[in-house]
């Protein structure tokens, strides 16, 4: 199966700094992406990179084109919301349905009116009179009704209540994804997304540091959770993190066998959220 | 759905429209003006040497106030899509929606050279048309006021109507062609411009203006500049016939390296605008 996104060794330099420090990325199509990592760590380097909005070095194919010699074609295929922000202020709803309806060949309007007709927002809406609920109800409806085969999602819910955040979250699922689709999206609010996604790639200073389906970090990962008195023991068996809880440890090991950690304690799979803080305290050591 | 070229092309130039509410207001403003200084001003065609001028020669009052509607409509036009075009790069992303238009499938040279054609083209042809019927009002109301409309010489004075339209369209396509390349200078300050377009356009000028000046004492670059600007306004061939003022912007050089230069920096707004983003 051909691949949405490829690269290889793509870097990014900055006048004084290294934003991106040769990543490999290969996403298969009808998967949710998380590219997680902390503010800096170049995640929104990466997407623009991808999306053709700014220069690079290594080699980058995004459905098969290149982002920076066919950008306007990409675009026909590809979706983006960066955070809720850029639908400039003075845009009526209405004409940005016009809009978008006149530019995209794919922009179904019928769909995002009704998709509309379930919010709260009105056509003679302008911009600036709605919620930032409402802005990004409405940059949803816009997306939902063109048929995009990547959506790229840059902080998308940054600033937004939770109802909102679940909302926006619920609808990607049910209205937009199916198994031609593909998303990437980054954040750092790894809860909220962690229960939709279906590969993680961990960014840090630039470099992926784990790139993983997620229903196989618990064939690598594990987490085991022990009493005070057995801490010494799990040490021993090379955890490449801790975390103190409630009178009990949390242990994260990479790549160690189940059954010699079981008679120690609890053994689980680290939630992504945990794993997230585990390697990056890892890669501070 | 599916549009054609020029279904995006007509939402593209709205869309300025939208955006730029100046390019519409002050055309209409400065013909509201026109019509209340007409209404108002009471001015009226008495007997005596003025109506003999209208009798024996109505092509020359009728051009006159014909050029004076256009061209009073024409100036503040001009100031709103100077301000205009010095925006419309910057603003995108000082509001960060460039990230939202470049989320669609419209390539930078499109949405550079509608913001330019609706700037230097489609905004001065609104603003022609404007003119022309707000000075077929304004002479309706003074044919009205000075009472005589009886005895006005209707036939000859849409035939001097006509013909001074006529001219000043001609007009407005060489002016067209001679402020390519200032619209052009405007949107090259607009895409590079951090903070103020209007600092970025006028340094480059006013320096080398005031170094020259303290230096050599010369004012060169001064008068390139304002023979740039104003010398559409140049009478001196007004009064030739249609045809020898056609010729003589034709075979001005200016014109055509004028365009020349225009082509080269718009090739550079859309490079610029290629890699600009909200930063």
């Amino acid at each position: 199966m051909s691949l949405i996104i490829e690269a290889r060794g793509l870097t990014k330099h900055y006048r004084n700094h290294e934003a991106v420090r040769g990543i490999d990325l290969a996403v298969r199509p009808g998967r949710i992406v998380g590219l997680i990592g902390r503010n800096g760590a170049g995640k929104t380097t990466v997407l623009k990179a991808l999306l053709g909005l700014t220069r690079y070095q290594g080699q980058l194919s995004v459905l098969g084109r290149d982002p920076t010699l066919q950008r306007d074609e990409l675009m026909r295929e590809v979706s983006f919301i960066a955070d809720t922000a850029v639908l400039p202020k003075w845009l009526r709803v209405a004409d940005a349905l016009d809009y978008v309806a006149g530019v995209h060949p794919s922009f179904n309007r019928e769909r995002a009116e009704s998709f509309l007709a379930t919010t709260d927002v009105k056509k003679s809406h302008r911009v600036r009179e709605l919620s930032k609920g409402m802005v990004t109800q409405l940059h949803l409806a816009l997306v939902l009704a063109i048929r995009a085969r990547l959506l790229v999602l840059d902080e998308p819910t940054l600033g937004l209540d939770l109802l909102v955040r679940r909302r926006f979250y619920d609808t990607l699922l049910n209205d937009y994804m199916d198994e031609e689709r593909t998303i990437l999206v980054t954040t750092h609010q790894v809860e909220e997304i962690e229960h939709l996604l279906t590969d993680v790639l961990f960014i840090e200073q630039g470099r992926i540091v784990l790139d993983s389906p997620v229903d196989q970090l618990g064939e690598r990962y594990a987490q085991l959770i022990v009493r005070p008195e057995q801490a010494a023991a799990a040490r021993a068996l090379r955890p490449f993190s801790e975390r103190n809880l409630l009178g009990r440890a949390a242990f994260f090991f990479d790549g160690v066998d189940r059954a010699l950690l079981a008679p120690l304690g609890e053994v689980g799979t680290p939630t992504i959220a945990d794993l997230f803080v585990a390697r990056m305290q890892q890669e501070a050591a | 759905m599916n549009n054609g070229w020029s279904g995006a092309a007509m939402v593209q130039v709205r869309r300025e429209f939208w955006e730029h509410k100046g390019l519409w207001m002050a055309p209409l403003a400065g013909a509201g003006l026109l019509l209340l200084g007409t209404l108002f001003g009471r001015f009226r065609i008495e007997a005596g040497p003025f109506q003999q001028m209208l009798a024996t020669n109505p092509n020359m009052i009728v051009f006159g106030s014909a050029a004076f509607f256009f061209l009073f409509i024409g100036a503040i036009t001009s100031f709103a899509t100077w301000a205009y075009h010095l925006d419309c790069l910057h603003a995108e992303r000082k509001d960060r929606s460039i990230l939202f238009w470049k989320s669609l499938p419209v390539s930078d040279a499109r949405t550079v050279l509608t913001k330019f054609a609706v700037g230097l083209v489609i905004v001065p042809l609104g603003a022609w048309l404007l003119a022309l019927v707000t000075h077929l009002i304004g002479s309706g109301i003074i044919a009205l006021q000075s009472m005589d409309v009886g005895s006005a010489n209707v036939g000859g004075f849409f035939q001097a109507w006509i013909g001074a339209q006529g001219r000043l369209f001609v007009g407005l396509l060489f002016a067209i062609l001679w402020y390519a390349p200032v619209a052009a200078y405007l949107m090259l300050a607009s895409v590079l411009a951090r903070r103020a377009p209007l600092m970025m356009a006028a340094l480059p000028l006013v320096l080398p203006i005031l170094a020259e000046h303290l230096f050599f004492n010369t004012n060169y670059v001064a008068r390139f500049i304002g023979y740039r600007l104003l010398a559409p306004l140049d009478g001196r061939t007004a009064l030739a016939t249609l045809g020898e003022q056609v010729a003589a912007w034709l075979s001005n050089p200016d014109v055509w390296l004028g365009l020349v230069a225009a082509a080269g920096m718009m090739y550079i707004v859309v490079r610029l605008r290629r890699y600009r983003d909200d930063t």
